[in-house]
């Protein structure tokens, strides 16, 4: 019975999705506010609608209930309880109610946080965010509900997909997913504050700027949970192989990143107005991309556990989407152009710019190389791979330019500056890096390429660092001890130290990359249980390997003592387990981690009598990149953090009292 | 200078790990270009498929043999048609794959710089401010009481 | 038992769309304007004072050179008087508006605390 209540909630929550929409637009243009207020008060009931539905399928997980489709589909009686979770979103028709939910609560958010402060655009936004919703919905009623019945019921299910169980997947789906949706709500509120007929300049753009960067976090969480959950359970020793499911996940990433950085200009200066628009036009419709690639599109990859034809949907829906948001872009652009022009080349404005481009090119290329391979197989007949050499030859020197754009970019001053002024303030910086190549050099390191990608990690972090030394420096002289100096520098300047504090995570991330793809050692080995091998500095022992039978797999497990120097290192276990049922192998590496290396075992075959291959890898540096994350998320909402406002009051007293009528 | 000795310290340390014989760099280096026909979008490098071992074998017994990097891509391409390869090819089809990219850098420069151009320019959507003319003694009149605020501890 | 849940499910959503609608709650609603010259004005003198703190900083930590530094505050400061100035022009311009305008007001304030009373958020 539960799960007809819940398939009554998403049908209402179709049909209420779709009243909003209507109702928050002719609201909007017709200036009616019950309307709008009915619009708003529709959305704020969705998500309970929608968590109505959501309790039926996990009721219908825990109860076993087999008649459910979806439930057949992607459980058995020996899932694990706690995977009732994951189970919620391994399959399509899940992921695309916890899509809804997850979006439903984000508007929500969205709208309460910007209905006060702009409430001739909110209609707008709140339409879009409303359509967006009914677009999902409406996939959920009419062709993939998880709440569906059976015609027969099964005695068991097909359980859950074995690579789906592991810790990763606790998170990394969700987050992945939220972050994909996150980006239309900057978009609608964008787009939104542009259609409001009035508006559409620069009154979007604090909030615009709050939402960009919260949806950017969450996007980045994504991908870096999805490579380390790549790294430790597939179990080839990488985190990262541009796969075209990672790529759909990188390409919003990379657009939204550039909308974080020019929307600061039009927040300064009233510039780049358009700019902005396409930019998040683009994001949006990457994002989408990237639902479609990730729901059933065309493409080969690891991480589809879910396919089916309405990808195709999605595709269709961003082409519409794309259409529309470029009319109402062109119908608007008079509004939208600057207040400012551009004073200087040589300005933070025109960094900013340039950043932006070398963003939307590798954004560009990445989206190519993803759909080249269907393209020919349309168009041609052939089947193209376009793999890692690929984009390691064509993206990553545009990588390597950002790096320097990011060390140099933020001592341009805003507006402009003279020449012998940004000499001034790079060549430290500058210097820095040069020192590094030279000293790589010297010590005798002839990897030309790694030196330079060292040399402009070198300009970054010279830079980032310098700034905070001079920085606390002046506050010294004026009397204020170290921590203290250097705590009021950052926490006046919180966008401008958050910042720096994410650039900071993006260098321990690029370190990890560069180090872990230009010095990783791979050897394989054979061994027999007794053998000692060594490598790098360890030596491990193979002890012993055994099997364990279970309900749903075979597990081959060898058991490792590992010693570095005189340091016990203790025991690993790499495994490989078997699953029966969907013929699937799945590797399990064991891995020691620490700051300067990974120590890592791949079990690559088992015989019986006990002789394995192991794959040894020597990942060095790859803990930095994991650690990245949390030091982006604390720069992140450092950034955010509302920051005590100068009101124009405080300049005029007698204004203020005029004002408190 | 910190950074510079920092980074060195990691090359240093990196590099300084293990030799691994030129021939397993090479067949590594090999496994990366080669897909694995049954895994998706994986690597045989990557997958721990039977099928990827076999090749990754496959590979090491050519280059025992002496055949040069281009004879086993070629081995491989015969048995499994082009697109065993990461790489697509520079040439017939696949090669519209590495053309575009170039074009796509070029292109992006030249919205850049036709961007900076039209910014330059003198089109600006004014608020009208600018038409207001303080008088010099109002400006530095505000501009001190506002530099008090700022610069307020 | 089903049906009645079914009902009770499509009922309150409807129930809360259709409020607003026959209370007539909202008059506050599109009261401010985001665009207005005042709200603009606002944005503008928040991004001088932005644009100038940064400059102090950077001039601070030695990014900036002198020369610059003097450019960039000349044009702020002018551009400050000019949002300062405009902002007084705006001001006595409301003012007559808003004696106009009280009357109104009041009423609206009313309309709104008796909204409140009646669960109205906004």
């Amino acid at each position: 019975m539960f799960v007809e209540i819940g398939y009554i909630a998403i049908g209402v929550s179709f049909a209420l999705s779709t009243y909003i929409s209507i109702a928050s637009l002719v609201g909007g243009i017709k200036k009616i506010p019950e309307l709008i207020v009915s619009a708003r008060w529709g959305l704020y009931s969705l998500p309970f609608l929608l968590l109505v539905a959501v309790i039926a399928l996990v009721n219908a997980f825990i109860t076993n209930d087999f008649s459910v489709r979806y439930v057949a589909e992607n459980s058995n009686l020996a899932m694990p309880q706690q995977y009732t979770w994951v189970a919620l979103y391994a399959g399509n028709a899940g992921s695309l109610l916890f899509i809804a939910i997850v979006f439903s609560l984000l508007a929500v958010a969205a709208i309460l946080s910007i209905r006060k402060s702009l409430p001739h655009s909110t209609p707008y936004a709140l339409a879009l965010m409303a359509l967006v919703l009914t677009f999902f919905l409406g996939i959920i009623c009419f062709m993939a509900n998880p709440l569906e019945r059976l015609p027969i019921t099964p005695a068991d299910g097909q359980g859950i997909n074995p690579l789906l169980v592991h810790f990763g997947m606790f998170i990394h789906p969700p987050v992945q997913m939220t972050g994909l949706v996150s980006v239309t709500i900057p978009f609608s509120i964008a787009i939104g504050a542009m259609l409001a007929k009035r508006g559409g300049r620069d009154e979007w753009v604090d909030i615009g700027r709050i939402w960009g960067m919260i949806s950017w976090l969450i996007l980045t969480m994504g991908l870096l949970l999805g490579s380390w959950w790549a790294y430790t359970i597939l179990g080839w020793g990488g985190y990262w192989a541009w796969d075209p499911v990672e790529n759909s996940a990188l390409m919003p990433w990379l657009a939204m990143t550039a909308f974080i950085h020019s929307i600061m200009v039009q927040k300064r200066r009233g510039m780049f107005r358009m700019w902005n628009m396409v930019i998040i036009i683009v994001a949006f419709t990457l994002s989408l991309m990237g639902m479609f690639i990730n729901r059933g599109g065309p493409v080969p990859s690891v991480h589809s556990f879910a396919q089916s034809t309405m990808g195709w949907l999605f595709l269709m829906f961003m082409g519409v989407s794309l259409f529309g948001s470029l009319i109402a872009f062109l119908l608007r652009m008079d509004n939208l152009i600057s207040r400012d022009k551009l004073e200087s080349l040589l300005s933070r404005e025109s960094m900013f710019l340039f950043q932006n481009v070398l963003f939307l090119i590798a954004a560009f290329i990445t989206l190519w190389g993803s759909v080249f391979p269907v393209l020919a197989k349309v168009i041609n007949g052939t089947t193209v791979t376009v793999g890692e050499p690929f984009y390691n030859v064509v993206v990553g020197p545009i990588l390597l330019i950002i790096l320097v754009v990011m060390g140099i970019g933020p001592f341009f001053p805003w507006r402009r500056a003279t020449k012998s002024n940004i000499y001034r303030a790079i060549r430290v910086p500058l210097a820095a890096g040069i020192l590094t190549a030279i000293i790589i050099i010297a010590v005798g390191i002839r990897q030309p390429l790694a030196t330079l990608a060292f040399a402009v990690c070198g300009v970054a972090a010279a830079g980032i660092f310098n700034e905070w030394f001079r920085g606390t420096r002046t506050r010294m002289r004026k009397g204020e001890p170290v921590w203290i100096a250097f705590t009021n520098l950052i926490t006046r300047n919180r966008p401008r130290y958050g910042g720096y504090i994410v650039h900071l995570g993006i260098l321990m991330l690029a370190i990890g990359a560069i180090a872990s793809s230009f010095y990783s050692t791979q050897q394989d080995i054979t061994m027999q249980p007794g053998d000692t091998y060594e490598i790098g500095g360890y030596t491990l022992s193979y002890l012993d390997s055994y099997q364990r039978k279970y309900s749903d797999r075979d597990e081959f497990i060898g058991e490792f003592k590992v010693t570095k120097g005189n340091k016990d290192l203790g025991l690993m276990y790499p495994k490989q387990s078997f699953y029966r049922e969907f013929r699937i192998n799945a590797t399990h590496a064991a891995i020691k981690s620490n700051p300067i290396e990974d120590f890592y075992i791949i079990p690559s075959e088992f015989s019986n009598n006990g002789e394995a291959i192991f794959r040894i890898l020597l990942n060095p540096l790859v803990w930095w990149m994991w650690a990245a994350g949390p030091v982006m998320a604390i720069g992140t909402i450092f950034a955010l953090t509302p920051q005590k406002r100068i009101s124009v009051r405080l300049i005029s007293k007698e204004e203020e009292n005029k004002r408190n009528l | 200078m910190i950074p510079a000795i920092f980074f060195t310290a990691i090359t240093v340390s990196c590099s300084s790990t293990v030799d691994v014989p030129y021939s397993v760099e090479r067949a590594n280096k090999l496994n990366e270009t080669v897909m694995c026909p049954v895994c998706p979008g994986e690597s045989i490098d990557q997958s721990q498929n039977p099928l990827a071992l076999q090749m990754r074998d496959i590979i090491k017994d050519k280059l025992n043999q002496g055949w040069s990097d281009q004879q086993i891509k070629d081995y491989f391409v015969e048995k499994y048609g082009p697109s065993i390869l990461l790489s697509p090819p520079r040439s017939g089809v696949s090669l519209v794959v590495w053309v575009i990219p170039p074009i796509i850098v070029v292109l992006s420069l030249l919205i850049l710089i036709m961007a900076i151009k039209s910014m330059r320019r003198n089109k600006v959507r004014s608020d009208g401010l600018e038409q207001i003319n303080p008088s010099p003694e109002k400006i530095s009149e505000y501009s001190k009481t506002l530099e008090k605020i700022i610069n307020e501890p | 038992m089903l049906v009645l849940i079914a009902i009770i499910m499509t009922v309150i959503p409807a129930a809360i769309i259709l409020y607003p609608l026959i209370r007539r709650i909202g008059s506050t609603e599109l009261l401010k304007d985001e665009s207005s010259l005042t709200a603009e004005l606002n944005r503008r003198w928040e991004s001088v004072v932005a644009g100038l703190r940064t400059a102090e900083l950077e001039m601070s930590i030695g990014n900036l050179s002198e020369e610059d530094y003097h450019w960039i505050k000349n044009t702020y400061a002018k551009e400050t008087a000019q949002i300062m100035e405009a902002m007084e022009l705006q001001d006595e311009e409301e003012e007559e508006l808003m004696k106009s305008l009280e009357l109104e007001i009041k009423k609206v304030k009313i309309e709104s605390v008796d909204g409140k009373l009646s669960g109205d958020k906004s």
